[in-house]
């Protein structure tokens, strides 16, 4: 099996963390994407498809704070992450698992996302009019193959 | 795995057969227009915000009222006043509303009830439905 990371293993922590600060009672896609913003090898892709990472940051940020307030409950339970969100990270793994890498990282669990359907992460990539296909290309380009920082 | 981007919402617009069509076309379609104009058709990707969805229970006649009560407080966060004119919903209608949330929460619900369900081996069904 893949293994995760580090940044990729900070970048989930980052996750719950943004909804647990919130005393949100799942981790959502929004969390996660909004994690993977500062993930360097997410990121890097996010940019070689020219998204425009300060405004999906603000709508994102838009997003959990305002439309996901029913998700705050009042038991100071841990956030658990959403049947969808444990599937993307799956399903990046898996993936890796059949191309024969030993490691996931941000950029892959990215790819990953846009098999959602009716997300709204996926809905604000898309609004960056960036596509999984954009993101794949970008990734068999090299960069994040060896590491993230050679990525155009 | 992808999905195809036919589903577009902007109902009947111009029919273009295919947008940004090259320079090797324009001999043709020149005479329908007026000369050197041409028409860009840009095309974004369909950029539709996803839709809501409500979380339903169905009555059966086996689970009991507390059971549905205590999951409608439990993972819906309705107080007890709530829940139980909800469960008296499911119970006199067949069927009430839990609560409308996005794709993804609403799931995550279901799994959620219906694993319980499971648990305590009742047949209660949790369903969720486009809004």
């Amino acid at each position: 099996m893949p293994t995760f990371s580090r940044n990729l293993e900070q970048s989930l922590h980052r996750a719950l963390a943004l909804a647990n600060e919130r005393h949100h009672e799942y981790a959502t896609l929004e969390h996660l994407l909004l994690a993977l913003i500062d993930d360097p090898d997410a990121s890097a892709v996010m940019k070689a498809c020219k998204a425009d990472l300060g405004a999906l940051k603000r709508n994102l940020l838009s997003y959990i704070d305002d439309d996901l307030k029913a998700l705050v409950s009042d038991d100071a339970e841990e956030a658990r992450p959403t049947a969808a969100f444990q599937r993307v990270v799956q399903r990046a793994v898996i993936h890796l698992q059949s191309a024969g890498r030993a490691e996931a990282t941000g950029a892959n669990v990215l790819v990953a996302i846009f098999a959602e359907r009716e997300s709204h992460a996926v809905y604000f990539l898309q609004d960056q009019e960036m596509t999984r296909y954009d993101a794949i290309n970008h990734m068999s380009d090299g960069g994040t193959k060896r590491g993230g920082d050679t990525a155009a | 795995m992808t999905r195809t981007a036919t589903e577009t919402t902007a109902g009947p617009r111009r029919k273009a057969p295919s947008p940004r069509l090259g320079d090797e076309d324009n001999g043709k379609r020149r005479s329908t227009g007026a000369p050197g104009t041409a028409v860009v058709t840009k095309t974004r990707p369909q950029t539709k915000r996803p839709s809501l969805y409500r979380v339903l229970l169905l009555n059966d006649d086996y689970t009991p009222m507390e059971f549905v009560v205590h999951v409608l407080e439990r993972f819906f966060n309705k107080d007890h006043e709530t829940a139980h004119r909800i469960m008296m919903h499911v119970h006199q209608h067949g069927i009430g509303e839990c609560g409308v949330f996005t794709y993804e929460v609403a799931e995550t619900k279901v799994t959620q009830v219906m694993d319980f369900a499971r648990k305590h081996q009742h047949p209660l069904q949790c369903v969720m439905e486009k809004k």
